[in-house]
């Protein structure tokens, strides 16, 4: 490749170089915490990075400066991960859906009497469990969730960095997040985060009342 | 268009695009005004919020490590060598 055009084209190459360092790098601190929740792991997530960089500068001709900048290399980290790391495929892909798609924690917690304000029992959840019940999500809904609550994505690039459709993004968001939700309750309830007696029959639900 | 009453279920339904700011123009002021009005769906609705901040805050890794950043760098800058 080098070389193709003498002088000029090295010229031209010093000042993609310049560009890229200036405009695309200063992304790299939240790609890092991205490529952590794709690979799961540190030195996974900095060779998936090393790659990304290195793809994005080679194509970094092609972008349109005034174009979103973020969401195109948030696009090329995604598809290096599937091009690249996702072959180990360690996390299901399917999560037994209809319990997790009505399933919302805001109605547990008021179903609980409001012993545990709602606050109260989020903050309580340590950093490590909210990340690891994210890390367990299937795939596609823990790429969404990540891409919009994590990294403030519109539904629209998420659908252009995912390559699929509007609808697709919002329904794979809508699930991640229950299910993120029912496995944060979970956890709430094993570590009695949540101060319940009998964690399925609060007096409200038993009530015969109609 | 004349928005008569929003209701709850409406609101609920819209809750995560509303929240994501999906909704604009016409139909986001109705729900915002359904949600000054109504104690119910604003508590909910501040508990998807919170929600969604919490995943934001505790998901997040901080910078990449400094070791990483440098590579990058010198890789770049290798193609220039190729």
């Amino acid at each position: 490749m080098a070389g193709k055009k003498g002088s000029e084209s090295a010229e031209a190459l010093a000042e993609r170089q310049r560009r890229f360092e200036e405009e695309a790098l200063p992304f790299l601190d939240g790609m890092f915490g991205a490529a952590m929740r794709l690979t799961r792991n540190p030195s996974d997530a900095e060779d998936l990075l090393q790659e990304t960089f290195l793809r994005a500068f080679s194509a970094y001709d092609s972008f349109e400066p005034g174009t979103n900048l973020k969401a195109w290399l948030y696009r090329i980290l995604m598809n290096t991960y599937i091009s690249s790391y996702r072959k180990q495929k360690r996390s299901p892909q399917t999560v037994s859906s209809d319990e997790v798609e009505d399933f919302s924690l805001y109605r547990h917690i008021i179903d609980d009497g409001g012993r545990t304000p709602e606050a109260e029992v989020l903050a309580g959840i340590p950093d490590e469990e909210v990340k690891q019940a994210l890390d367990e999500l299937p795939e596609q809904f823990r790429v969404a969730v990540l891409l919009a609550d994590v990294e403030g994505f519109s539904y629209k690039d998420i659908a252009e960095i995912t390559d699929t459709s509007i609808g697709t993004v919002m329904s794979r968001l809508h699930r991640g997040r229950k299910a993120l939700q029912k496995a944060l309750w979970d956890y709430a309830r094993e570590r009695g985060l949540v101060k319940e007696e009998e964690p399925w029959r609060t007096p409200r639900r038993t009530a015969g009342r109609s | 268009m004349a928005h008569p009453q929003t209701d709850c279920r409406t609101v609920l339904n819209r809750l995560y695009l509303f929240l994501d700011g999906e909704i604009a123009g016409e139909e986001c002021t109705a729900i915002q005004i359904h949600l000054e009005e109504c104690f119910s769906c604003m508590h909910h609705y501040g508990f998807e919020r919170d929600f969604k901040e919490l995943i934001h805050r505790k998901c997040a890794e901080g910078r990449a490590p400094e070791a990483l950043v440098e590579r990058i760098r010198i890789n770049i800058r290798h193609v220039l060598d190729e």
